[in-house]
């Protein structure tokens, strides 16, 4: 189904962007460090963005694949969006080391909501290191979240 | 740290997104064929110097067992009559993605991101009414599957098809 939106607005802007130290990713799941925000839409709207920027690199291993995915929490605890929220990431035999950009679109709601990403690798063999390049290079995730009118 | 703000200007944002899509896995090498999704009207803003178009999609490999060299080719047209014909946009509106190598097997989403020009320029007019955008694309090599995900591992499960991104596609106006 295509959802037109026209003449729309962004409101209620939050960037985020929290000082995180590097993070290892192997194959259990665990929260993306630095990709949780609380989040109030503007009332009214019809849809909340939540944009992400991540970088990472290779390291420990010479494959990655990466599979994030999009959890909120309504107030009962977190649950995985499922279906649309999902993204598995691959590059292998090339060391990669890249950002990590994306976004997905949820319905709005009224409140305050927690969204966070989640992450595991495919196995042991195939783990990522985040928030960092391989010289070490620092950079802090940065969360965007807006609500369109 | 975090920032909080309102816009205090009106961008005009027009998108459509697909929570629905289908596979497309149809490219060739020898000619380009329209990519998915990615076609919208849009009239400019008064104000607009420039129009930002926006595609957001997933690429990967074309199969579990497919082929490991993965790649597009993505380029720009527009249409001034409503679709019925439609031309190149021209200079700094065509991307590669992907690899030629064949073992980088490089899957994940890709935001393609372009800045148009709304005055004329060469045989293009100026963009003042409705214009429709959409993506051609190609491959240079090996296959390439789009919107769908092959395999996911994570608290959704362990699931190796109908698994989608949605794709989404937008524009919105500029002032410099």
């Amino acid at each position: 189904m295509y959802i037109p939106r026209k003449n729309k607005i962004k409101k209620n802007i939050v960037v985020q962007s929290s000082s995180e130290t590097s993070q290892l990713i192997s194959s259990t799941v665990v929260d993306i460090s630095g990709t949780e925000i609380s989040y109030t839409p503007e009332a009214n709207s019809s849809k909340v963005v939540y944009e992400f920027k991540i970088q990472f690199h290779n390291d420990p291993d010479q494959h990655n694949n990466l599979f994030y995915e999009l959890q909120k929490d309504s107030g009962s605890g977190y649950s995985p969006l499922g279906k649309g929220y999902l993204v598995n990431m691959v590059y292998q035999f090339v060391y990669g080391q890249n950002v990590i950009e994306g976004y997905f679109i949820l319905d709005s709601w009224s409140g305050s909501n927690d969204l966070k990403l989640t992450g595991r690798t495919y196995d042991n063999q195939r783990e990522i290191t985040l928030h960092e390049d391989e010289a070490g290079n620092h950079f802090d995730p940065i969360i965007k979240v807006y609500s369109l009118m | 740290m975090t920032f909080t703000t309102n816009n205090t200007f009106y961008e005009k944002l027009e998108f459509l997104q697909e929570t629905s899509p289908s596979i497309q896995n149809n490219f060739s090498t020898s000619s380009f064929i329209d990519i998915t999704y990615s076609e919208i009207s849009y009239v400019p803003s008064t104000f607009a110097d420039y129009v930002e178009y926006q595609y957001a999609f997933y690429f990967g490999k074309d199969g579990t067992s497919g082929n490991n060299t993965i790649n597009i080719i993505a380029k720009l047209l527009y249409s001034d009559d409503g679709g019925s014909s439609w031309t190149d946009w021209g200079e700094n509106t065509q991307v590669f993605i992907g690899s030629t190598t064949s073992n980088t097997r490089s899957r994940g989403l890709c935001i393609i991101k372009f800045f148009l020009e709304t005055s004329a320029s060469g045989s293009r007019s100026a963009w003042l009414g409705n214009r429709k955008l959409k993506l051609w694309g190609k491959k240079q090599s090996g296959d390439v599957r789009l919107h769908q995900l092959m395999e996911f591992r994570g608290d959704s499960g362990n699931v190796s098809s109908n698994n989608f991104y949605y794709p989404s596609v937008q524009c919105k106006s500029i002032k410099v």
